[in-house]
């Protein structure tokens, strides 16, 4: 089980997602922006395994977060899950050049989210 | 150029692509609210001939711009205070719907705007038109006397629609405000037939090849 960080500025996809994640276990952080997940992410104190991040939020955006996080060493490894109503081609050739593994488009389906997590979990813990 | 076309050709086609984008709006905002309210039976009415467009439909409304170089769409949730609390109580829990704070109830309806966005955004991807979807706000019902609800049909065709739905007891008014600011690029929207989504559908699609 593992330490995961929800960036949403919705609350409604965090609880959700949260409860989610918790009932098999994981230990959930949230942030309502980039800003604050960057901030929750400094150092990585919190022993992040993976973030889950939107794209469109307020302050700043989910891609310019994932940049950030792709230019510091520290965290760079940390697999980042975007989940967002957005399937466009173009914004995911961004995402995958700042470090996005997975794209996932809401509503998203709890199995499939979970089955994703583990596989990845798996794959980074060895 | 075709030449062969008549005036009443190109009048049907406007006519169709108006109407398909109305469709893509209106299926999008039904096919949110019956996996949001996870309600298998969400009641879609035109609201009737002697609505006035600009009256106020409820207390609150929560509103997304969905827009593009072809076209520009601002779609508007019109809903009651407790009507937002009972869905949101789905998501949020409690001891009644009643003890949902205001700002998860609004933020539910916020999110119900965006998925309604994406849905629409993802329907024109499958005729080639690229839009952007803007963050989701909720202010006073009141501000709708303020809207424009014009209709034109030079050079920017603008028009409006307006239903309500209902999931269970809870009842929401929606309306598009459409501006079609580009038709030549809308032609492919024509004869298109709206896919037909089932549970199922939602996947990850890993971006690292070898994830």
């Amino acid at each position: 089980m593992a330490n995961i960080l929800i960036v949403d500025d919705s609350e409604t996809v965090r609880t959700q997602l949260k409860h989610d994640l918790i009932a098999v276990g994981h230990t959930v952080f949230e942030a309502g922006n980039g800003l604050e997940g960057l901030i929750l992410l400094q150092g990585n104190k919190h022993d992040i395994r993976l973030i889950f991040c939107d794209v469109n939020m307020p302050e700043m955006d989910g891609l310019s977060m994932c940049r950030e996080v792709h230019k510091d060493p520290a965290l760079r490894k940390i697999p980042i899950f975007m989940l967002t109503t957005q399937n466009n081609t173009t914004m995911k050739a961004e995402g995958r050049a700042a470090g996005v593994i997975a794209w996932v488009v809401k509503p998203y389906e709890k199995k499939i989210i979970l089955d994703g997590v583990a596989k990845v979990l798996a794959r980074t813990a060895t | 150029m075709d030449n062969t076309r008549t005036n009443e050709d190109i009048a049907r086609d406007a006519a169709a692509i108006r109407d398909k984008v109305a469709e893509f709006v209106r299926h999008s905002a039904f096919l949110r609210l019956k996996n949001q309210a996870d309600c298998p039976d969400v009641d879609v009415r035109t609201l009737a001939d002697d609505f006035v467009p600009g009256r106020i439909l409820a207390n609150n409304m929560a509103f997304i711009l969905i827009s593009g170089d072809s076209v520009r769409i601002t779609f508007k949730v019109h809903f009651n205070l407790a009507t937002a609390k009972n869905l949101a109580f789905r998501v949020f829990g409690g001891e009644s719907a009643e003890d949902i704070p205001v700002r998860q109830a609004f933020d539910y309806v916020k999110e119900y705007c965006n998925l309604v966005a994406g849905n629409v955004v993802s329907l024109f991807e499958n005729v080639g038109v690229d839009l952007g979807i803007s963050l989701p706000l909720c202010t006073r019902g009141f501000y709708e006397v303020f809207s424009d609800y014009a209709e034109s049909d030079y050079p920017v065709v603008t028009y409006s629609k307006f239903w309500r739905l209902q999931a269970n007891e809870n009842v929401i008014f929606c309306s598009a405000r459409f501006e079609l600011l580009n038709r030549k690029s809308l032609t492919n929207l024509i004869g298109f037939e709206i896919p037909e989504e089932t549970i199922g559908d939602s996947e990850i699609e890993f971006l690292w090849d070898s994830a």
